[in-house]
C-alpha cells in the first residue's frame, strides 16, 4: 500500500510538463521581443532531456504565436543553443545554469527554468509549486537585461524576485 | 521502481479520465490568471497513467469529497462505483465493496455486517477482529485528515493480506503543507443534532523535508427517536423498560437514547524525507467513540450500543528500495455496551508488521516481502474469567505471510503481472494460499483491456474461533452454550474478472467490468446440538463452516460525460445476481420453552435460491458544474 501513495507524485510529474508547456505558450503572450525576431518561426528550445519537449512538439502543431509557426528545438549541449525565443532548460541542465547564461549573454531569449532558486541566478521565469499548484517566479531584471519586455498582466500573477 | 509502482497503482474514477482530456483541450483557451489556479496534483491524477490501472479500482481525491458535501469517510465511498454503502443509524454505516453481504441469509444481524474488506489507514489494518469487519466509527481520523481514499474491487489478498476478499479500501492521510505554518478547520452544523469538527495545524521544515501535522476531529449525531423495538415486549419502548439480555434486569441499559454516534479523535503525523532514496514517517493517535445501531441485536432489541477507545502508533519507512512498516494498536471494546454488559467487553493488542523489497530485472520487475500480523483479545478484566465473558480467556490470533509481486512486460503493449501470497494463521492451525493475475493489453492509447484470475481469504475471528460464553448457571435450565471453534476454515472467494476501460471520445469516457466469484467456507452461528448432562438438556450454539456456495456474476460500468471544463456528469451502476448452492433454511425456528420443558432445534431445508440481500441493480449519478475555481455545484444520488 505504500507504493499507492507513490502513484500520485509519480503521476504529478507526467502532467506537470503539460501544464508548464501550456504556460510557456501562454508566456509568448505577454512577452515582447525585438521586431528583428518577429518574423519566421517562433522557436522554443529544449535545453537537455525533458518530457515538455513531446508536449511542446504537440501544441506547436496547433498552435501559433502572433501568427508565427512555432518550432521545437532540441539542444543536447550546451554549444549547441542557438536562435530561439524561449529556451527551456531541463531538471538535469539546471546545474550548468552559469555556462548557459555565458553563452547566451545579451540575447533576446526568455531562459524558462524549473528548479527552485534559479529566477536568481539568471533565469527569467522558474517554476515552482506552492500547495499543489503550479506558480512561476519572475525576475524582471533578468528579462531587461535581454531586450525583453514583459506586459504587466503577466507580472502581476508572477512571484516576483 | 517506476515500473512496479505502477504496477500496483490504482486507477482513478474513470470520469476523471475524461475530465482530463476535455481540460487538455480547453487550457489552451483559459486565461492565464485561471491556468494558475489549477491544482496540478489532483488534475495530474485524472492522467494516462491511472489509465493503465490494471485493476477494477477508483480513486476519490480529498478535492472529489469537497465538492460532493460528504461528511463521513463511508459517506465520500458512494462517489466509488460497486459500493454497497447502508446507513443504519444516523452517522453508522455498513460498507460492502459489490454486495456478498447478509451470508448466509437468515442468520444473525451481525452477518449481514461486511467483514470480506479490508479497511487500511495508509496501509495500516484498521479491522475489528472480534467478529469481523470494520467499525468505522472507531476509525481515529476526521473527513479533514483524508488526502484520498483508494478503493480495489476484487479478491486482493495476495497484494494486501487478509481479509482483502471482496476488496480492499485504503485511506491516505494528508500531509502538512509546504508552508512553515498551516492550519485549516471544518466546522458543520446540522439538524438531528449533528456538529462536526475538524482542526489541523501543520508545519514544514528543513526545506519542506521535514513535516509534522497534528489533527482533532469531532463528531456527534442524534438518532431521531428515543424508543426502542423491544422483542420482549414486541413494541417500541423507552430503554430503561427493556431488559439486559444477560442478567434479565430491567434499568439504565440505553444510557444514551437520543445519541447515534459519538467520536473524537487527535492524530499526529510526522514525516522525514532527506532524499528521493530515504522517505520515514510516523503518525500516533487516540480516539473515543460510541456508536448506537442495529450492528448486533440480543433476545431483547435488535438495537445496541458500542463504545470503544483506542491508540496507535505507525512508523514507515522506504528506504533504497525497501519499504518496512510496524504498527501497534491498544484498544478497550465494548460491542454490547448497556445490553449485555456483562459480556461484551475487550482488550485487545494488534501489532503488524511488514517488510518488502524492489528487485529491478530489467523487463521483469519482482517483489518479495513479509508480513506478521497478531490481535490478542482478552475480556480476563471484565470478570471474563468468572465464565461471564465471551471468552473468558485471552486469546491471539496471527499470521505470518511470504509473498511475490511480479511485473513483466514482454513487449509495450502487453503487461502480465503475478502476485502470490501464503499465509500461515495460528487459528485455524494451516496455510492459505492466495494469488492474483493480472493481464493488461492496450490495443491504442485510448483503448485497454484486462483480465484478472485471482483468490483470495478472509482471517479469522476470536468470537468464531474461540467463543466460550455460556446462558445461565449450569444447573437450572435453560443453559445454553454459545461455542466457537478454532478448526473453522477460513472462507475463501475466487474470482475471474474482465475490464475494459476507453475513451471513446474527448466528451465521454466508459470503464466496465464484469466479474464472477465463487465464496466458500462460510460460517454460520447456529443452534446445531442439543446435549445432555446430569441436570436435562442443554442447548449449543456453535459457529461453524457451511457447505454453502455463494456465486455471483456482475457488471460495473463508470461513464463519464464532460462537456465542457467547467461541467462534469458521472453515472456508475452494478448489475448483479448472486446465487446460493447448499443454503440451509431454516423451517421452524428453535424452539426454547423451559416452562413447558420443550427444547427443540431449529428443521432445516437445503435449497439453492437467488441471493435476495445484495440489490440487482445498485450506483450513482453524479454532476459537478464549477463555473469559476472557487464555486462548484454537486448533485447526486446513490442508490444502495
Amino acid at each position: 500500500m505504500l507504493l499507492l501513495t507513490m502513484v500520485s507524485i509519480q503521476v504529478a510529474w507526467a502532467q506537470k510538463e503539460k501544464y508548464h508547456s501550456i504556460l510557456i505558450y501562454n508566456f509568448s503572450k505577454y512577452v515582447k521581443w525585438p521586431d528583428a525576431q518577429s518574423s519566421g518561426n517562433f522557436v522554443i528550445g529544449v535545453l537537455g532531456n525533458s518530457k515538455i519537449e513531446k508536449e511542446l512538439t504537440d501544441m506547436a502543431s496547433s498552435k501559433q504565436v502572433n501568427g508565427m509557426s512555432i518550432e521545437i528545438k532540441h539542444f543536447a549541449a550546451i554549444s549547441q543553443i542557438s536562435g530561439c525565443h524561449i529556451l527551456y532548460v531541463s531538471q538535469e541542465e539546471s546545474a550548468k545554469i552559469d555556462e548557459i547564461q555565458a553563452r547566451t549573454k545579451g540575447q533576446a531569449i526568455l531562459l524558462v527554468t524549473d528548479k527552485p532558486g534559479l529566477a536568481k541566478r539568471g533565469a527569467a521565469i522558474n517554476f515552482v509549486e506552492v500547495d499543489g499548484k503550479i506558480k512561476f517566479e519572475l525576475n524582471q531584471q533578468n528579462v531587461e537585461n535581454r531586450g525583453l519586455k514583459v506586459a504587466s498582466s503577466l507580472s502581476s500573477l508572477a512571484i516576483l524576485v | 521502481m517506476k515500473r512496479i509502482i505502477v504496477l500496483f497503482a490504482v486507477c482513478l474514477a474513470v470520469g476523471q479520465i475524461t475530465m482530463a482530456q476535455d481540460i487538455e483541450e480547453d487550457l489552451f483557451d483559459l486565461s492565464l490568471e485561471e491556468l494558475m489556479n489549477i491544482e496540478i496534483v489532483s488534475a495530474s491524477k485524472k492522467s494516462e497513467s491511472s489509465f493503465k490501472s490494471p485493476l477494477s479500482s477508483t480513486v476519490v481525491t480529498k478535492d472529489e469529497i469537497m465538492a460532493s458535501g460528504a461528511t463521513t469517510i463511508e459517506e465520500a465511498l458512494r462517489l466509488v462505483p460497486g459500493m454497497v454503502i447502508r446507513e443504519e443509524t444516523n452517522g453508522n454505516y455498513d460498507v460492502h465493496i459489490r454486495g456478498n453481504d447478509n451470508l448466509p441469509p437468515g442468520n444473525y444481524v451481525f452477518y449481514s455486517e461486511n467483514t470480506m474488506s479490508l479497511v487500511m489507514i495508509d496501509g495500516r489494518p484498521v479491522y475489528n477482529y472480534i467478529n469481523g469487519g470494520t467499525l468505522w466509527e472507531s476509525l481515529p481520523i476526521g473527513l479533514g485528515d483524508v488526502e484520498r481514499i483508494e478503493v480495489v474491487r476484487g479478491p486482493s489478498t495476495a497484494l494486501y493480506g487478509p481479509n482483502a476478499v471482496t476488496g480492499a479500501i485504503n485511506i491516505i492521510t494528508k500531509t502538512a503543507a509546504d508552508k512553515s505554518i498551516s492550519a485549516n478547520g471544518n466546522a458543520q452544523l446540522g439538524t438531528m443534532g449533528t456538529n462536526i469538527l475538524d482542526l489541523s495545524l501543520g508545519s514544514s521544515l528543513m526545506d519542506d523535508k521535514l513535516k509534522i501535522r497534528v489533527s482533532g476531529n469531532l463528531e456527534n449525531r442524534d438518532r431521531g427517536q428515543e424508543t426502542y423495538y423491544s422483542f420482549y415486549h414486541g413494541d417500541y419502548k423507552t430503554g430503561d423498560q427493556i431488559p439486559d439480555y444477560t442478567t434479565g434486569l430491567v434499568g439504565n441499559n440505553f444510557p444514551n437514547p437520543s445519541k447515534s454516534k459519538e467520536r473524537k479523535g487527535a492524530n499526529a503525523f510526522i514525516s522525514y524525507q532527506p532524499n528521493d532514496n530515504v522517505n520515514l514517517s510516523m503518525s500516533s493517535g487516540v480516539q473515543e467513540s460510541l456508536a448506537q445501531s442495529v450492528f448486533m441485536e440480543t433476545n431483547m432489541s435488535p438495537m445496541s450500543n458500542r463504545s470503544t477507545t483506542s491508540k496507535y502508533v505507525d512508523v514507515k519507512g522506504d528506504i533504497y528500495g525497501f519499504s518496512a512498516q510496524i504498527s501497534h494498536n491498544t484498544s478497550y471494546y465494548n460491542i454490547l455496551a448497556g445490553t449485555g454488559s456483562q459480556t461484551s467487553k475487550f482488550d485487545s493488542d494488534i501489532n503488524t508488521a511488514n517488510l518488502e523489497y524492489d528487485l529491478n530485472l530489467g523487463k521483469i520487475t519482482l517483489r518479495p516481502g513479509i508480513n506478521y500480523q497478531q490481535a490478542v483479545y482478552s475480556d480476563l478484566s471484565y470478570g471474563g474469567g468468572e465464565s461471564r465473558g465471551y471468552l473468558n480467556a485471552e486469546q491471539t490470533l496471527s499470521n505470518i505471510g511470504y509473498f511475490l509481486r511480479a511485473d513483466y512486460k514482454p513487449f509495450e503493449k502487453l503487461r502480465l503481472i503475478a502476485a502470490i501470497r501464503n499465509d500461515h494463521y495460528n487459528t485455524p492451525e494451516s496455510d492459505y494460499l492466495s494469488y492474483q493475475f493480472i493481464s493488461t493489453y492496450n490495443f491504442t492509447e485510448s483503448h485497454m483491456v484486462r483480465a484478472v484470475y485471482s483468490k483470495a481469504n478472509r482471517g479469522s475471528f476470536v468470537i468464531d474461533s474461540y467463543a466460550n460464553y455460556s446462558y445461565g448457571d449450569g444447573i437450572t435450565r435453560p443453559f445454553i452454550q454459545y461455542l466457537g471453534s478454532e478448526n473453522l476454515e477460513l472462507p475463501v472467494m475466487t474470482m475471474i474478472e474482465v475490464g475494459y476501460r476507453g475513451v471513446l471520445n474527448k466528451l465521454l469516457t466508459l470503464d466496465v467490468e464484469i466479474f464472477h466469484t465463487e465464496t466458500s467456507n462460510l460460517t454460520s452461528f447456529e443452534p446445531t446440538f442439543l446435549g445432555v448432562d446430569n441436570f436435562g438438556l442443554h442447548l449449543i450454539y456453535a459457529y461453524d463452516n457451511l457447505d454453502l456456495k455463494a456465486r455471483q456474476t456482475g457488471t460495473t460500468f463508470s461513464l463519464n460525460l464532460a462537456p465542457s471544463s467547467k461541467v462534469q456528469l458521472k453515472a456508475y451502476a452494478t448489475i448483479q445476481q448472486t446465487k446460493l448452492q447448499n443454503y440451509d433454511k431454516e423451517i421452524t425456528p428453535v424452539i426454547i420453552d423451559p416452562a413447558n420443558g420443550i427444547l427443540e432445534l431449529p428443521q432445516i431445508e437445503r435449497m439453492d435460491v437467488v441471493h435476495k440481500q445484495t440489490p440487482s441493480v445498485f450506483g450513482g449519478i453524479t454532476g459537478n458544474f464549477r463555473p469559476v475555481d472557487k464555486f462548484n455545484l454537486f448533485a447526486g444520488d446513490c442508490t444502495t
